[in-house]
């Protein structure tokens, strides 16, 4: 990836999903992650969290898909990603993803938001490889 | 069962073999529909596929409830689809904050001709 094409972008593209019930128990299966509190009402009800939370992963796919629909496929391939799970995401919780260009041009802050507009995830997407995108 | 008092910092957990398979990837695009490759490589959210299945099948048994609290994630490229990787996974430290128990491993990835495809660290707050 060039640096000319992070300039082109000051934010990153929107990509959003459904997180149900079927796509929480379909990423547990590819993740081997079946920790009860992602998957057992009764068992995540008396925990703090108070009830069925999704895998904090299986929203960032988001991000990637948002990177990558902005900036390429490339951009993806040496990107550094640092993201923080501020709250949790619940069954039937509609999350978008999204960036926007550091104002030191250091890279994209990203997010994931829920309906509310609650951010759930956040952090910082960098290529170091490429250096500073914009001075 | 891995406690917070007695998980071994340092410890490595062993290695844990992923087949970027045609079937793997089929479940993964009827989850993500947009992530069909057009590249022939991987798409960049399986990496959590590699590193989140060490950590699960690897660092056993766990008391159940751990929360995941932060991730890192570094591609260095992402591997061809059809390539068998290997995912090591370590517990690289452990503090205890405000009450809060919060366990990081360090994971490494590497492709079939040993070169790494892509590193992490997740800090995991600990159920117990």
């Amino acid at each position: 990836m060039t640096d000319a094409t992070l300039m082109q972008h000051d934010s990153l593209a929107p990509v959003s999903k459904r997180i149900d019930r079927a796509a929480i128990r379909l990423y547990a299966e590819l993740t081997d992650d079946f920790n009860p509190i992602h998957l057992d009402p009764d068992f995540a009800a008396k925990t703090p969290m108070k009830g069925i939370i999704a895998h904090g992963l299986l929203s960032v796919n988001l991000l990637w898909q948002s990177v990558r629909a902005s900036l390429g496929e490339a951009a993806v391939s040496d990107a550094t990603l640092d993201i923080r799970f501020l709250r949790p995401v619940r069954e039937d919780d509609v999350v978008t993803a999204g960036g926007q260009r550091r104002e030191d041009g250091d890279g994209y802050d990203v997010w994931i938001a829920n309906q509310h507009g609650e951010t759930v995830i956040a952090g910082r997407l960098s290529h170091p490889a490429q250096g500073r995108a914009v001075s | 069962m891995h406690l917070f008092d007695t998980i071994p910092v340092g410890a490595a957990f062993g290695a844990q073999e992923l087949h970027l398979s045609d079937a793997l990837l089929a479940r993964w695009t009827s989850l993500y529909p947009d992530d069909a490759p057009e590249d022939g490589r991987m798409p960049a959210g399986m990496i959590a596929v590699a590193s989140m299945r060490a950590y699960s099948d690897l660092v056993t048994p766990r008391p159940p409830g751990n929360v995941h609290g932060s991730q890192h994630y570094e591609m260095l490229r992402r591997p061809a689809l059809g390539e068998r990787l290997t995912t090591t996974i370590a517990c690289a430290g452990k503090e205890l904050k405000r009450d809060r128990r919060w366990v990081h491993f360090d994971t490494e990835t590497l492709g079939e001709d040993g070169t790494p495809c892509f590193r992490g660290r997740m800090t995991v707050l600990w159920a117990a």
